[in-house]
This record gives structure tokens, sequence and C-alpha cells, in this order.
């Protein structure tokens, strides 16, 4: 299981640090839970967002499954290649580093595939709008977890190489858990959260720890190497 | 906005990229396929509008700078203009006092400003943590006020009424901050922890063993010198004034077991604490997140009175109609109000005729009509049709202004219970660093290995926070309670007065009454006189007066000429017309002793006419007084007019006591008697003519609106036409008490049992710091259920 620790912890890491795009993209999601939500306290809020988190959660970790169990194809259909996905795994995480410490864009491509597969689903979406019960914001989650996000889509790779569809599903909904302490904070000073996440040191030094995690999910099998080792 | 913001989510745009949306017919730039992917669902449901009623996007604010320097310019005069209110030579202006943790703090403060030459007075809130300065301007300015409390190590920040707001927002984000650095910490930690010992089981081969522990190490050291930093500095500030607070155990906790796992780590020791530190540090500030964002929220609740005005109003003057900020207002403005719109400032109705809703400030939810010529009130909304008023007053100077003031000023009433609670707090933290020091000693003499780990227990579970806001906390409650209740506390000690009180006086015109008496019936003796001559000559009489009868008068004054007024209190009002010496008041003082109610008019000592005066009760006047029966206090009614009318009046309220014909000195006697014989005792009249019988009760309550808001001297001020929020507030005030004996109870019992457990052994440290967290959460969130009594 210390296999999965450096995946999930980066998963972990890019969705909290992700949060705060989600925030200022997202936010308007709470716009569309009543029309008057200026007036609608946060407590009658609340079920509308945890059902709207939960059904974004839901759908990351389908995807984790899909792109997981595509990843276990692989890797079953040629074993030599296990070594090379966990070594793609950690250069994965470290390109998600650097695009959140630097602002690297090797995975825009990846993102505008995403808005093709976005375009079907929209109006699936509209039909959802204005979210006027908890299972409608559920669905909404459903649908928004499907948004093309490069972010998600990164850790999506992430959780590929994962090549086991348990995994991958872990690693999706540690992603969106890391998403939910901002979505739910809304009312606590969602500007602060994001402005805070926004900085250049936070993404400086939140960057560096996942890329730090990469090193560590290459290095880990290496161990393996080693004398005594044997995980 | 600026140009390279995303339309949608206001992130900078990567200049590389080009993505647009189209909304309302403009192409607005967005940062990403999935904001694009938003903007376009929004526009497609048609809710563009969301666009325009969403808040606009909030830039960071800056860090105040430490240069003692910048502090000289509050020492200006126009500053003390912005932050302060200033009167005869003395000015008083609230400090926003950021840094603040501990009560320990408020007392050091407080002794501090104290001590400052020119200062007059210096109370602080410390749950708010708002400082109210008053200081004689000639000697002292705002600036070396603030340059103090920065060397002292504080964040301080004058509150301009307008900014009331923006402190709690940069404190709170701050928090944030901390909070999310110790959570992450937490999280990452954790993981490895979990790894840690899984490595246990499966054989963990030690040299990843040995890697987690640096990882550990490295993820704690931001959560240890960030998010715990104002831990350190509460604690320091504590030593430094000689009053050590909770924070000092805490720190040297945090510092003990940080310092101790880097050592364990270095030695390849069988145990780390990093998990320990970085949740303890994580539930710490957890627990002051929470607490600051209670406290937050009851001030949100005052500072929404003044939310309620509009930012822009539609000004009207020659050139047509203009749109300017509210702050722009003037007296003399005639202003345009949409039905709908709340009034931006008092003023007069000048054109229209509308209903308004003035539930915000009087608590009253039925609509009043208004017609030309008739006030209108800041805060209140134009229900019906389209008016236009000329402003009077605007901004603080409005009833809405003096309204928040006041439930402001309520706060920082700090009673006596609370400070005797903030020193025995300090004493307790002594206490436990000497327990701590013996426990660890007899552990290191008895069982070495283990006296770090016992040690470090008995200073995180002991932590005295519970105990050091069981009492504020639940008075600072019951101060918003009873403000939402149209109750403003102006002395913190009126609420335990009023848990005890046992006997209530009322008084009865302006009290139990309306006090917008209206004259029913007048009878002339002297037949050189007719009814309207008799009506002008009192209504020049009454002039001076500011006894509630006086306005039933008001409307006859043409402008008699009459020198030498003067006022008789408990008597009438005299004056000099046509050289003849005219008396309006009682019968005994206009001339003759004459037992039929109403107000005689009189000339050199012959009685001219009699004028019958009646006075609607309150409502909800009997309901009241039968509520404050039923919780078991004795109701009485005490006034300066004749027999009969307050006996009528008494048997309409179903009070059985009454004393009529009472002079000011009569009453405070009625009250000292009673206080006497052991009773405790509420005063409920009219704060201007009877403010020395106010001052004589053990609290006192005083129905008030308009100018005679700032005026009123009583404990408790009560704003609207509803008098049952006196019931509901000693039943309120009963249930704070209980409260914080509750509060206090469960802090003490919590210690007392978490100590020797702690010091056997039995708590490892994080059960320590859960425990801690837990038992300060539950007296906070206790204290908070007041928000929710006498609910209606």
């Amino acid at each position: 299981m210390t296999e999965l620790l450096p995946l999930l912890s980066a998963a972990l890491l890019a969705g909290l640090l992700g949060s705060a795009h989600c925030l200022g993209m997202c936010a308007g999601i709470s716009g569309l839970f009543a029309v008057n939500s200026q007036i609608a306290s946060l407590r009658a809020q609340l079920p509308f967002a945890l059902a709207y988190n939960l059904g974004r959660v839901c759908s990351y970790a389908f995807l984790g499954v899909i792109v997981a169990t595509f990843g276990s194809v692989v890797v079953k259909a040629s074993p030599g290649l296990a070594g090379t996905i966990r070594l793609l795994s950690g250069a994965i995480i470290i390109l998600v580093g650097l695009k959140v410490a630097f602002d690297v864009r090797i995975l825009n491509i990846v993102e505008n595939m995403g808005t093709t597969l976005w375009s079907r689903i929209a109006p699936v979406a509209q039909k959802l709008v204005p979210v006027t019960s908890v299972p409608k914001a559920f669905g909404l989650g459903l649908v928004w977890g499907w948004l093309p996000c490069g972010l998600v889509y990164s850790v999506l790779l992430i959780a590929a190489t994962s090549a086991q569809p348990l995994q991958g599903a872990f690693v999706m909904i540690t992603f969106g858990l890391g998403t939910l302490p901002a979505m739910l904070l809304t009312g606590l000073g969602a500007a602060n959260v994001a402005a805070f996440m926004r900085r250049r040191e936070t993404r400086l030094g939140m960057g560096l720890l996942i890329i730090a995690l990469g090193v560590l999910t290459i290095a880990m099998p290496l161990g393996k190497f080693l004398p005594n080792g044997h995980m | 906005m600026s140009n390279g913001a995303c339309f949608h989510c206001a992130l900078p745009i990567d200049p590389r990229d080009d993505y647009h949306v189209e909304i309302n017919g403009q192409m607005r730039p967005v940062c990403c396929p999935g904001c694009k992917a938003v903007a376009e669902l929004i526009r497609d449901t048609g809710m563009s509008n969301y666009y325009d009623m969403r808040e606009a996007p909030q830039p960071g604010a800056g860090k105040p700078a430490d240069d003692a320097a910048e502090w000289q310019v509050y020492d200006r005069e126009d500053m003390l203009t912005a932050f302060a209110e200033s009167s005869d030579g003395t000015a008083e202006a609230t400090i926003y006092v950021g840094g603040m943790y501990c009560a320990a703090c408020s007392w050091l403060i407080e002794t501090t400003m104290a001590r400052v030459p020119g200062m007059v007075s210096a109370d602080i809130n410390p749950v708010t943590h708002r400082l109210r300065v008053r200081f004689h301007t000639a000697d002292l300015g705002l600036g070396r006020i603030l340059a103090r409390l920065a060397e002292l190590g504080y964040d301080p920040q004058p509150l301009a009424p307008e900014s009331a707001a923006r402190p709690e927002l940069l404190e709170q984000r701050a928090a944030l901050k901390r909070l999310l650095v110790a959570s992450l910490g937490m999280m990452q930690v954790m993981m490895f922890a979990v790894g840690l010992y899984a490595g246990d089981f499966q054989g963990m081969e030690p040299d990843m063993q040995y890697f987690l522990r640096w990882v550990s190490l490295a993820v704690t050291t931001p959560v240890v010198f960030y998010s715990a930093r104002p831990f350190f500095r509460s604690a320091w500030r504590g030593v430094l004034a000689h009053a050590p607070g909770m924070d000092l155990p805490v720190s040297i906790a945090i510092t003990a077991a940080y310092i101790g796992s880097i050592y364990a780590t270095l030695t390849n020791a069988p145990a780390v604490w990093f998990d320990s530190v970085v949740m303890f540090v994580f539930f710490l500030t957890l627990g002051r997140f929470l607490e600051m964002r209670a406290r937050h929220r009851s001030i949100d609740r005052s500072i929404a009175l003044s939310n309620v005005l509009p930012n822009t109003v539609t000004r009207c003057d020659q050139e047509g109609q203009t749109t300017i900020p509210s702050s722009k207002l003037v007296a003399g403005d005639v202003v345009l109000v949409r039905p709908g719109e709340s009034i931006a400032a008092d003023g007069i109705l000048v054109d229209g005729e509308t209903a308004v809703d003035e539930a915000l400030l009087t608590g009253e939810a039925t609509p009043k009509s208004r017609s030309i010529g008739d006030p209108l009130l800041a805060g209140s909304i134009n229900l019906d049709s389209i008016i236009q008023f000329r402003v009077e007053t605007t901004g603080g100077d409005t009833t809405l202004g003096t309204i928040s003031r006041m439930s402001e000023r309520a706060r920082y009433a700090r009673p006596t219970y609370v400070q005797v609670a903030d020193r025995i707090a300090s004493y307790i933290v002594v206490a436990i660093l000497v327990i701590a020091f013996v426990v660890g000693t007899y552990w290191y003499i008895t069982a070495p290995d283990r006296a770090f780990v016992v040690t470090l227990s008995v200073l995180v579970v002991t932590c005295p926070c519970a105990l050091a806001l069981a009492t504020p906390a639940a008075f600072a409650a019951a101060g918003t309670r009873l403000a939402q209740l149209r109750l403003l506390v102006t002395n913190g000690n009126a609420i335990e007065a009023l848990a005890r009180s046992t006997r209530i006086l009322f008084d009865k015109t302006g009290t139990v009454t309306h006090g917008a008496p209206v004259i029913d019936e007048i009878e002339v003796f002297d037949d050189k006189f007719d009814e309207k001559q008799c009506l002008r000559i009192a209504a020049a009489l009454e002039t001076v007066s500011t006894h509630p009868i006086a306005s039933a008068f008001r409307a006859n004054d043409n402008g008699v000429a009459i020198s030498d007024q003067s006022v008789s209190v408990g008597n009438g009002v005299s004056g000099t017309i046509d050289n003849q010496v005219w008396r309006l008041g009682r019968a005994s003082f206009a001339g003759a002793a004459l037992t039929a109610t109403g107000v005689y008019l009189g000339v050199e000592g012959r009685l001219v006419a009699r004028f019958g005066i009646s006075d609607e009760l309150r409502e909800d006047a009997a309901d009241t007084i039968s509520q404050l029966t039923e919780l078991g206090l004795r109701a009485g009614l005490i006034s300066g007019d004749s027999e009969a009318a307050v006996q009528h009046t008494a048997g309409k309220l179903g009070i059985a006591e009454y004393v009529a014909n009472c002079s000011p000195e009569d009453k405070l006697e009625i009250i000292r008697s009673a206080q006497q014989t052991g009773e405790t005792v509420i005063m409920v009249g009219d704060g201007i003519n009877d403010a020395p019988v106010l001052a004589g009760a053990d609290a006192s309550i005083a129905p008030a609106h308009g100018a005679m808001l700032a005026q009123t001297s009583a404990d408790i001020i009560l704003v609207g036409p509803r008098l049952s929020p006196v019931a509901t507030g000693v039943s309120i005030s009963r249930q704070t008490m209980k409260i914080v004996t509750q509060n206090l109870a469960w802090a003490i019992v919590y210690n007392a049992a978490a100590l020797p457990l702690a010091a056997l052994g039995y708590v490892p440290p994080w059960a320590a710091a859960i425990g801690m967290s837990a038992s300060s959460l539950i007296v906070v969130l206790n204290a908070l259920r007041i928000n929710r009594f006498g609910a209606p």
C-alpha cells in the first residue's frame, strides 16, 4: 500500500490547489442552485452543495476506474511495461507539479481534447439548471465531473498509471476530496482561500512538493533493487 | 476587473491563450476551456444576469506595515474626525486589535492603555477584539495610541464606521491560511504515519521508515512555524506582561514535541510525535477558527444593520435625476425612492404617499403609512409607490446609525464577572506549569523513558482554553441576542442583574404607554380666556419641557412671547408671559389642590384651565406584565401622575402595586427600600427625565427612539413600540447565567478529570489534543445556544 501513497498525496495536493481554480469557475454553481442565492442561507444551501460535490466525486471515481482499467489492460497485455508505467506515473506527477509551480503548459493538449467531449455532455447539464432539488444538484455534480479541466485530466493520467481499477478510483476520490474544503467553505470566505491558493509562493511550494512526490514514485520501485528490498 | 482577468472566474488569463465567450452580446475573455464551458452553460440556461448580480471579485488585501512612523498620520485632525467621535475635548474611537489570542491579552492592553497619559478610559472586548478608547484630544492623539498597541506586538486598526467589517475579513483570511496549512500538513503527516504503522506490521525496511520520518519532519515544520505562530506570539506576550495566558502551556507542548521528534529522527529512536504535533496544531487552529467564525457572525449581525442601506441613491435636483453613492448624501438633498428600495437616510417625505416597513428599526412588522411631511427612517423599506424625501441626517447620525453604534457598544460592556474569570485563568496557567513540572520530575525519576510523553500530555490536556472562553463567549452571545430583540445592552453587568432580579418597577408615561399623549378634554375655569388661548399659553410653557406630555401641546404653539422659563421636575413647567407667572402641571403646582386627573394651567396661583390627557397603553403591555409575573417577578407601577390615572392604568395592566404622585426622589426611595429588603430591582422608565432613578436600580431599561437614543443613561435601551422584549430579556439573561454556570462547571470538571489521567500516563498526546479542543468547542457551542433563546 505504500506504493500508492505518493500517488494519493499528489492527487490530494493537486485537488487542494486546483480548488482555487474550481472555486472561481464553479462558484457560479451556487448561483445556479437557487434563483435567490443571495438570500438563501448557507445552511439551506448545504444539502445542495454536498449533493453536488458528491456527484462530482462520483464522476471522478468513475473516470478513475475507467482509465485505471485501461491501464491494467495494458499492463496485463505486456507485463514488461509495469516498470515503465510506474516511471510514466512519476513523470506525469512531476508534470502536474511543474504545471502547478511554474505554470508549464504541457498538459493543455489533454485539456483541449476534453472540450470536444464536453460539447456532447453540455445539453444534459442544461436540463439540470436551475437546480431546484437535491437530486438535481447531485446530477449536475455528476455532469460537472466531465468538465474540460486540465487538472482533472492530469490526475486521471496519474490514476491510469496505478493500473488497478480500485486504485484508480482511490486516486480520483482523493483528488475530489482535496477539492472539497474550498468548495464547501464557500460561505466561510471562499475568496480568501482562492487568494491564498493563487499566491505565487503557495503554488510554488505545493508544486515542488508534488514534484518531490513524483520523484518518490519513480524512486520507490528502485528500492526493490536495493539489497534488502522486499516491497 | 482588469482586462487580463477571466470573465468567469476572475483568475488571470495566460496571454498565450485565446478563449472567448459571448455574454449579452459582448465577447468576454475567459481563461480556460472549463470556464468557457461553464459560462456558456450559464448563458444557455438564461442565467446571464448571474454575472450582473454576483459580488465583485475581491482583490487581495495588503498586509498592514509595521513601521511605527505610519501611525503618526492618525494624529492628524482629519483622521480624528474620520475615526473618532469627539466632544468637549475628549474623543472616543474604536480600534480593532488584531493578534489578540487570549484573555490575558485584554488585561495587558487595558492596563497598558490606562497608563498612557491623556487616556480617559480603555475598554476591550476580548471576544470581538475591539478596543474602545476615550482620550483627551489635547494630550493624546489617536496615532500615539495605535503606536503603543503596535509596540505591544498587536496589529491595531482604527475602525471607521464604513470599514467596520474589513479587519474581521483580514483576520479571517489569515486564520484560514493557517488552518489550510495545518490541515494540509495533517493530511500528509497522517498518511505517512499510517504508512509508518503499516510498515511496522509489514516489516517496512528501515530505509523507507527513515525516509518517511524525514518527509514528516519536512511537512511538520511549516505547520509549527506558520500555523502555530499565533500561539507562540501570544504566549510570549503573556510572559512579557507577567500574565501568562493559556497559550503558554500550548506553546511549550508544541515546541517540546517538535524538538523531541527531531531528536528522535536524528537518533533513530523508536517513536516520533510529528503526527501529534500536527494534530494538536490543527485542532487548536480549528477551534480558534470556529470560535472566530462564531464571533464574527455575531458582529455580522450588527453590521447587517448598516448593510441594509443602499449603496447608491437617486438624487433629484435641477438637472434631473442623478445616481450618487449614498455616502455622498448631505442634509437637504431630495432623494427618489422606488418601491422595494430601502431608504438611505433619515428625512421627511416631500412627495408621494406610501407605506414603509420599519421592522429593522423597531421590530414591528406591520407596515406604516406615510404621507407628505411624515418622517422616514434610514433602513426602512419603501413598499408601495415612488416617493421623494428630503434628507435630514445621514450616516451615523441617523436612528439606524445610533442603534448600530449602541449595539456595538453593548459588546464592550465587560461584566465584572468576565474580568474575574480572566484573572482566575491566568493563575490556573501558572498552576498547570508547576504541575507539569512536578509530574515530569516524578516520571523522570520512576520511568525516564515515558517522562517526556506524559508531561507533553499533561500540558496539552489541561490547557484552560475552555475556562477562559466560558464566560466571555456566553456574555457576548447574550449581548448579540438581546440586540436582535431590540434590547441594546450598554452595561454588561445588567445581564447578570436582570437574571437575579425579583422585582420590576415601571414608570407610566412613555413606558407602559406609547408616550404620545393627546389632549382629549379641556375645561376652562376662568372666563377671561378661551380654550384656544389656554392651549397656546400651555404650548408656549411646554417648549422647554422634555416630558412626554409636552408633545401633546406642541401642535398648538404659535410663538407666544415667553420668558424666565423653568422646569420643576415632578411638578411642571413655569414661565412669564406679559409680566405674569404662568404655571402648568400638577394642580398643586398650578394653583389649587384638586384631585381630578389632568394637567392644570394657572396664573399667579389661580387655576385657569384643566387639560384632560390620555395616552394609549402599549399593545403588549398587559401581556408583558403577565409574562413577568410568570417569571416570578413582582411588577409595580410608580408614576408622577395622579392617583386616579395611575390606578386606572395599573388596573388595566393587572399590576397590584402602584404608587402615584411620585417625585423622582420618591421613586428612588421606593427602589432603595426594596433593595434593603434584599430584592434586586429593575427599573423600566424614561431614560432622560428619570436618570437618577434609573441609576439607583440594579438594572435599568429605557424605551427610547430617535434622538433620545443617544442621550439615555439606562443600562439597557429598548427600541421599538413593543414592551415584551423586557420579559424575554429577563428570561434570556437567566438562561445566559445558566449557560455561564454550565460552561464553568464543564471546564472545571474536564480539567479536574483530565489532569490525573494524563499525569498517570493514560492519555497519549494525540488524545490529549482532541480532548482539549473538544472541551473548548463544547464551551463555545454551548454559549452560542443563547443565539436561539427567546425566539418568537
